[in-house]
């Protein structure tokens, strides 16, 4: 029954030897080593017969034929799918002999599928009651003939079986659905895997797949994590090409600002997520509870984010991936800023209480500017949109080729990414991504591998004006219509466009390979040890080029100077060549890591075992150097040889301090650490489980005193579903609970603290006129110092409803933080400032809900929704006696202090009615602030300061998708937001109009007036700097958001097209629109161009919305 | 299996091999201290340092005292919100406002120039006699800064140790650290030479010690109980200088304006300076004095010169006419040009309405000075952000530099 052109069952050559095993064995090991994947009915096959085999480089139809020659099971093999059959029973698999039955009256045909709507060959169609029964044959069809009113019972290994009431029936479809129970799902957890039955943790993993980064046009991993994962925390911080979001795990947990670092582990060893290709990607974890970090030790604390990438494919001939994915990138809503009609009106309210000056001299704008604004004279730039008005490109190419012989896979692949910027002025992003995975079996107990990566990324970045920089006056163009660039408004600073345009960039150049080699070793049954090296080299390479241009100011009285070069009005200030500067920044650093690991697996009766011991050291080192010149004749800097005379560089230890010298360089990285970590886990049939895990870490950051740290953790997990009283219960597939206690560590922040340096400044005082060097005492070290470490309570709940219908994950945890770094202070007198301690405790909590349902209405139409929500919230719990309005034990790490306001004062009556001095915080006046004097004293001073936010973070996040396919169409949306964000406007930025007498944003203008009691801003006091106190609850704001990320249409062709087109072997299209923004939002000022993510104040460089066609042809 | 032995015992061979002292690293461009402060260039270089610790070339420094008297102002003390970015006369602490008393209160130089001499004992020295020049030159720079804390603050703690992180050292009675410091300057007074070679020079001299010996003396009355023995101890520490023979002044109105400029670096009048070179080591006062609207340098790379300080008319209407008398005295003062037939020096010190300054925009354009208000350029004018009286200070503003923020003048 071997078909003839079944290339793979042909060419695939097994070797096997095995003594009285089991055919169940047999099987498993054929399942194991081949692609080859056997479908039978347990009544059928009879897998407890003990079997004997032994052949080389067979065929899988020899193998079969050996097995099942004297016995009645017979099978037919169809690509790599194995159907295996009781040859009494049916002759053939569609055909049903049944002589016992007595009342054959109908015949019944149908389709047996899978949830995704693939057909199940070798399902099970029994007549309830009865023996009579089928089998579907790989179509996933049946024909069968039962009595009048039959059930017919349809199963399926793993899935859960079905009962159907034929009745008038003559033609069926069932889908049947996974039983969750029954699936044995792995996930990645710290140095290895695990079953998701036994998993004791809190672990959230999401794949590639469920990510669809295929199908987005997403430039880093990180964008598409956003939202996706309950616990990682963050959103984007602006648009700019090769940026990328930060996250935290939980939120915020530590004082110490050094410290929020998640760990990201790529393929086991540290690495950098922008360094990664999202298509080599197979599936990210985070860990979360102590539990799962206890193993990453004095580096876990913060939470450790797992990237794992693809696999090879061993017997497998090969699979050649193509993706192509092409975008238009466009920009959303942006600031918005006054016209130069409603610039004039503010100012002259602002200066003498009318808006149209009233005649009073001191009005800002004169007649003849009025005129000319109402005439509609002036070309009103708008010019944040002016400096993001482009649309941009973005396109990446994918090549994966994964296959490999029985012995020996391999996965290659090679991604290139070019994403062009919003600016005007030509920013972009390019990254190249190579990756080598081979693994060999040398002989049956050593295998070997490599892991390699090579990535470039090229980012080339053109200056950004943010804020005030970016406010221009509308009564100015861009540019001339001869084409020069005019001042935009407040002399001295530069036009934003002009900067961007000048031709002044940053390209920063990144180079990183990251080569690892490794052996596993398995001496004996259930036992091996592994030893993975591996070499990360980096390289940095930025050139920063200031240019310089040429302007025009123009005078807004004059429109002759608008038009005739030769004005009076106009004046022409030419770049000085002198200003050019170019500097040069070279880094490079190596790490080596060797991580050594033994696991041993033993199972007696219904007791398992498992225990992992890992051994790891690192150390690495890292230099760089930086030097810049300046008096560029030429706008293109061809080389620093060009520059005329040195400039001072920013030094690598401190950007805000330069060198006069003109070069700088630093050397460091070489901290070493060792580390000793393990897991041992206990199940009893699965149902009670058990696990300690602990890390022993070394650090040469350290001192002997404190050089060592002991990170354990002990975590329990009982599978309550599996008890008789509940596994009765058909509703509930899995119900577990989980509870884990640990501590993990982190050692950030400490650098070289524990050491006493003394510096050198070669500048140091001239004696006869020559300068000497100086030598002093460096910033005051600690002997003392030790890792900060948290204690983390974690409880969890698994559940599981119908057979996956419906999913939910729920967490609730408790982290102390202790021995927080910080200094202490020290007396003046004491003279060498204030020395590194471990000083502070925090106490952090949250929980977190993942939720997922999951249905089929019909074989051809199913839908999906998940959805996390999550809480986070902390207190101070020590602050080692320092107690200041500020920071206070009992209140939270990000509160806001300020001033409470009452809104405004309506008339004067109401100012007469309370007498309070509020000449400290910018005077009494009808319109103005009113500030209350919460201490009674009459007088609003800093003691009138309250809490005004507990906590300002964004700590009630929510991330959802929902999908749904019908046939070979699915369409899918996701979405994040946050559900307590705000805003507040206390800075400069965001609330003060006149900030460079240039221009204001619109929702600037929404100040008091007896017709607009509930203003934002009280009456603007002059066109200069408002005098109020600004940090007050009248500029707090809601900024609550979701947002729509991404809408992804996609078309699978099926497998007639692909036939007739021979060469493919799969091919799907794909419509997918990114960042589409936000859907909605409480934020008062989004209708003014405002992204509630990006924030007030700060115009931050949009985030594009992308729109892309994906191509994905399989070979 | 033998084989998987061999890698084991390798495996783990090298776990135990590596051990020992994988974990201890040094820093790869740091110096520890402990490696450093022994040896005489060790503590030559050491002692350069300290010199950074003279009386500062900055606005926040020696120009302060100007403030506590009626002689000058400045526009931003006390002025809140943005503007009062310089300091202000503030005893409660408020966030982001720096008060300018702290400026004077300087135990980390104090406590960098006791670690100095602690480590100098053990120091390995070519000659005794370096060591205790060297040690003389530290006490020195000590005695200064104390006798600066004394000035401005009264009772201060007087530490000569090095302190734990613990100690809370009480207030010393001014008179006690007055003893003390002119004890310590009759100690070092012979041990530091009359002049030094043109390696060296710009090092503490003799002159140096007695110089701030006798403006200690004249600084504590008001305050000693014995006034008549600080006049005395400053006559005799000024004797003594001019009987030394090592100075002279500088000659004519020409070689006073000289004092305030680089050219009168190394002139026989300066008996101690704060050095400064080109580039490497440079000094703002220029910026912080000049006017808004004139010439910032042509490499400058700040927005504006800034102009905060400024004479009160008390100090203009006392300086005296070149008679020597008070202009009220003199009858050939005429208020209508108050700049004619002063002494010299009041155009070398002051800045007035009406001078001819090169301009903002171009050196070789001279503008008018002018801050009254709604005369002139509004970048002078006194209501703005500039300095409160139009009097402007003038010493070390020099439109030579290549940007005004990078004097190179020796600050005296």
């Amino acid at each position: 029954m071997l078909q003839a052109n079944d290339s793979y069952a042909q060419n695939t050559k097994v070797s096997l030897n095995m003594i009285n095993v089991k055919l169940g064995e047999v099987i498993d090991e054929l399942e194991t080593t081949t692609e080859f994947k056997f479908f039978y009915n347990t009544k059928a096959v009879d897998l407890e017969r003990l079997v004997s085999i032994k052949l080389k480089k067979a065929t899988i139809k020899e193998v079969l034929d050996r097995l099942f020659s004297k016995i009645e099971t017979g099978y037919e093999i169809k690509n790599r799918k194995i159907l295996l059959f009781k040859k009494t029973l049916f002759n053939t698999p569609e055909q049903k002999i049944d002589k016992n039955s007595e009342h054959m009256q109908q015949v019944i045909n149908g389709t047996i599928l899978d949830e995704n709507g693939n057909p199940l060959p070798g399902a099970n169609i029994i007549e309830k009651g009865t023996t009579n029964g089928v089998q579907t044959n790989f179509d996933g069809n049946f024909s069968i003939t039962v009595s009048n009113n039959a059930i017919l019972v349809i199963s399926y290994i793993g899935y859960a079986s079905q009962e159907i009431t034929v009745g008038s029936q003559t033609n069926i479809t069932v889908q049947l659905i996974e039983d969750a129970a029954a699936l044995d799902e792995v996930v990645v957890v710290g140095f290895g895997e695990q079953s998701v039955r036994k998993v004791t943790a809190a672990i959230s993993q999401v794949s590639a797949e469920e990510l669809g980064i295929t199908e987005r046009p997403v430039t880093n991993i990180e964008t598409a994590l956003v939202g996706s994962l309950p616990g990682l925390v963050g959103f984007n911080a602006n648009g700019s090409p090769g940026e990328n979001p930060n996250f935290s795990i939980r939120g915020a947990s530590t004082l110490n600002n050094n410290n929020a670092n998640v760990l990201v582990i790529i393929d086991d060893f540290e690495g950098t997520l922008a360094d990664v290709n999202p298509q080599d990607i197979e599936t990210v974890t985070i860990l979360k509870d102590a539990a799962a970090v206890a193993v990453y030790g004095a580096r876990g604390a913060n939470g450790v984010l797992l990237v794992t990438t693809k696999k090879t494919r061993r017997n497998n001939k090969v699979d050649i991936n193509y993706n192509f994915n092409g975008s238009f990138q466009s920009r959303g809503n942006i600031a918005e800023t006054l016209t130069a009609r409603e610039l004039v009106a503010f100012e002259n309210i602002a200066v003498t209480g009318d808006p149209t000056g009233g005649g009073d001299p001191s009005a800002p704008y004169s007649q003849t500017v009025i005129d000319l604004a109402e005439s509609g004279f002036y070309p009103e730039t708008q010019w944040p949109d002016a400096l993001y008005n482009g649309s941009a490109f973005q396109q990446s190419h994918n090549f994966s080729a994964q296959g490999g012989s029985e012995k020996t896979g391999y996965l290659l692949s090679a991604g290139s990414l070019q994403q062009n910027g919003l600016i005007t002025g030509g920013d972009n992003f390019k990254r190249l991504n190579l990756r080598l995975k081979i693994d060999t079996d040398i002989t049956d107990w050593l295998t070997v591998g490599t892991n390699t990566v090579i990535t470039n990324r090229i980012r080339n970045q053109v200056p950004v004006s943010i804020a005030n920089e970016l406010l221009g006056s509308p009564f100015f163009p861009v540019q001339t219509v001869d084409g020069i660039f005019v001042q935009k408004g407040s002399a001295g600073e530069a036009n934003p466009i002009a900067l961007a345009q000048s031709g002044s960039f940053t390209k920063t150049v990144d180079d990183a390979i990251n080569l690892q080699l490794y052996a596993k070793v398995k001496p004996f049954k259930n036992f091996w040890i592994e030893e993975r090296v591996s070499f990360i080299k980096n390289n940095a390479n930025i050139r920063e080029f200031d240019n310089v241009y040429d302007f025009v100011s123009l005078n807004l009285e004059d429109p002759d100077s608008y038009t005739n070069p030769d004005s009076p009005n106009r004046g022409f200030v030419a770049g000085i060549p002198d200003a050019r500067r170019l500097v040069l920044t070279s880094t490079s650093d190596y790490r080596v890591t060797a991580l050594t690991r033994l696991n041993y697996n033993l199972n007696i009766g219904d007791h398992n075992f498992g225990a992992l011991l890992g051994f790891q050291i690192i150390q690495g080192q890292s230099e760089g150097f930086r030097t810049g010149r300046q008096g560029f004749l030429l706008d293109e800097p061809l080389d620093l040889s060009l520059g005329q005379t040195t400039t001072p560089v920013p030094l690598f230890s401190d950007e805000t301090v330069f060198d006069p010298l003109g070069n700088t360089s630093f050397r460091g990285g070489n901290a070493t650490t060792l580390s000793y970590f393990g897991r041992f886990n206990y199940d009893y049939k699965g149902r009670y489980i058990a696990e300690l895990s602990f890390r022993y870490d070394g650090s040469s950051r350290f001192l002997d005193n404190n050089r060592y740290g002991f990170f354990p953790s002990a975590s329990l997990a009982w599978n309550v579903g599996e008890e008789s009283f509940i596994s009765n219960i058909d509703a509930v597939d899995r119900l577990k609970l989980r509870l884990s206690y640990g501590i993990a560590g982190d050692d950030s922040g400490i650098e070289r603290s524990v050491l006493q340096f003394a510096n050198v400044d070669v500048t140091g005082f001239p004696f006869g006129g020559q300068i000497q060097p100086g030598i002093f005492l460096g910033d005051p070290a600690s002997n003392d110092l030790t890792w900060e470490t948290a204690t983390i309570f974690n409880a969890g709940l698994d559940f599981s409803l119908w057979r996956g219908k419906f999913q939910l994950s729920t967490e609730f945890f408790v982290n102390n933080r202790d021995d927080i770094l910080d200094f202490a202070i020290t007396p003046t007198e004491f003279g060498f400032g204030n020395v590194p301690a471990n000083l502070y405790s925090v106490k952090s909590w949250g929980w977190e809900f993942d939720f997922t349902h999951r249905n089929s209405i019909s074989k051809d139409f199913s839908y999906w929704l998940n959805a996390n929500l999550a809480y986070y919230d902390n207190e101070i719990t020590d602050l080692a006696g320092r107690q200041s309005p500020e920071l206070a034990v009992g209140q939270s790490i990000n509160q806001r202090l300020g001033f409470e306001t009452d809104g405004f004062f309506d008339n004067q009556a109401e100012i007469d009615a309370v007498p309070i001095d509020q000449s400290g915080v910018g005077g009494t006046s009808i319109g103005g602030f009113k500030y209350v004097d919460q201490n009674n004293d009459g007088v609003i001073d800093a003691d009138d300061r309250v809490i005004l936010t507990r906590n300002s973070d964004d700590n009630l996040l929510l991330g959802f998708n929902i999908g749904a396919s019908y046939k070979s169409l699915s369409l899918s949306a996701r979405f994040y937001g946050s559900l307590d964000r705000t805003q507040w406007w206390n800075e400069a930025d965001a609330h003060e109009p006149f900030l460079n007498g240039t221009n204001a944003f619109t929702y600037q203008t929404n100040f008091w007036s007896q017709d607009n009691p509930n203003a934002f801003f009280p009456i603007p006091q002059g066109n200069g700097i408002q005098g109020y106190n600004s940090d007050i609850s009248g500029f707090i704001f809601d900024n609550d958001f979701i947002k729509l990320q991404n809408i992804t249409l996609a078309y699978d062709f099926n497998d007639d097209i692909l036939r007739q087109l021979g060469f493919l072997s799969s091919l799907n299209l794909t419509l997918s629109i990114e960042n589409i923004g936000t859907i909605w939002t409480n934020s008062p000022i989004s209708d003014s161009g405002w992204d509630p993510e990006l924030g007030a104040g700060l115009v931050q460089y949009p985030l594009p919305v992308t729109t892309s066609i994906g191509l994905n042809v399989g070979f | 299996m033998k084989n998987i032995r061999i890698i084991l015992a390798i495996i783990f061979l090298s776990i135990l091999g590596s051990c020992s002292d994988f974990l201890e690293q040094e820093d790869l461009d740091e110096l520890t201290s402990d490696s450093v402060f022994r040896t005489e260039v060790d503590m030559t270089f050491a002692l350069t340092n300290l010199y950074t610790y003279l009386p500062e070339a900055d606005i926040l420094g020696e120009v302060v005292p100007y403030f506590w008297t009626d002689d000058a102002l400045h526009r931003n003390i006390n002025a809140e919100g943005r503007a009062g970015s310089d300091f202000n006369w503030l005893t409660i602490e408020q966030e982001g406002i720096s008060y300018v008393q702290d400026n004077f209160y300087r135990y980390d130089n104090i406590a960098d120039i006791n670690f100095f001499l602690e480590a100098l004992v053990d120091a390995e020295f070519s000659t005794e006699a370096l060591r205790e020049r060297q040690g003389a030159e530290a006490r020195f720079i000590r005695a200064i800064i104390y006798e600066r804390m004394i000035l401005a603050y009264g009772d201060v703690p007087l530490i000569t140790t090095l302190l734990s992180p613990d100690d809370l050292p009480a207030r010393t009675p001014r008179i006690e650290v007055f003893d003390w410091l002119i004890g310590e300057l009759d100690e070092i007074e012979n041990l530091l030479p009359l002049f030094y070679d043109d390696a060296d020079f710009g090092r503490i001299t003799k002159g140096a010690v007695l110089a701030l010996k006798a403006r200690a003396y004249l600084n504590a009355i008001g305050w000693h109980p014995n006034t008549a023995s600080l006049y005395v101890g400053a006559e005799q520490a000024c004797e003594a200088i001019v009987n030394d023979g090592q100075y002279a002044l500088a000659q004519g109105a020409e070689g006073f304006r000289n004092q305030f400029l680089n050219t009168g670096d190394n002139s026989i009048e300066t008996v101690l300076s704060n050095n400064f070179v080109p580039e490497l080591r440079t000094q703002s006062l220029a910026r912080t004095f000049a006017q808004k609207g004139s010439w910032r340098g042509p490499e400058a790379t700040f927005g504006n010169n800034q102009s905060r300080p400024g004479y009160t008319s008390f100090l203009i209407d006392e300086w005296q006419t070149i008679n020597g008398l008070f202009p009220i005295d003199d009858p050939d003062y005429d208020p209508a040009v108050p700049t004619a037939n002063r002494d010299p020096r009041f155009r070398a010190a002051v800045v007035m309405p009406g001078d001819s300054l090169p301009d903002r925009g171009d050196p070789s354009n001279f503008y008018v000075y002018e801050p009254h208000p709604g005369v002139g350029t509004n970048n002078d004018d006194i209501t703005r952000p500039s300095n409160p009286t139009g009097y402007s200070f003038r010493k070390y503003i020099d439109y030579n530099l290549n940007a005004l923020d990078r004097g190179d003048a020796d600050y005296k």
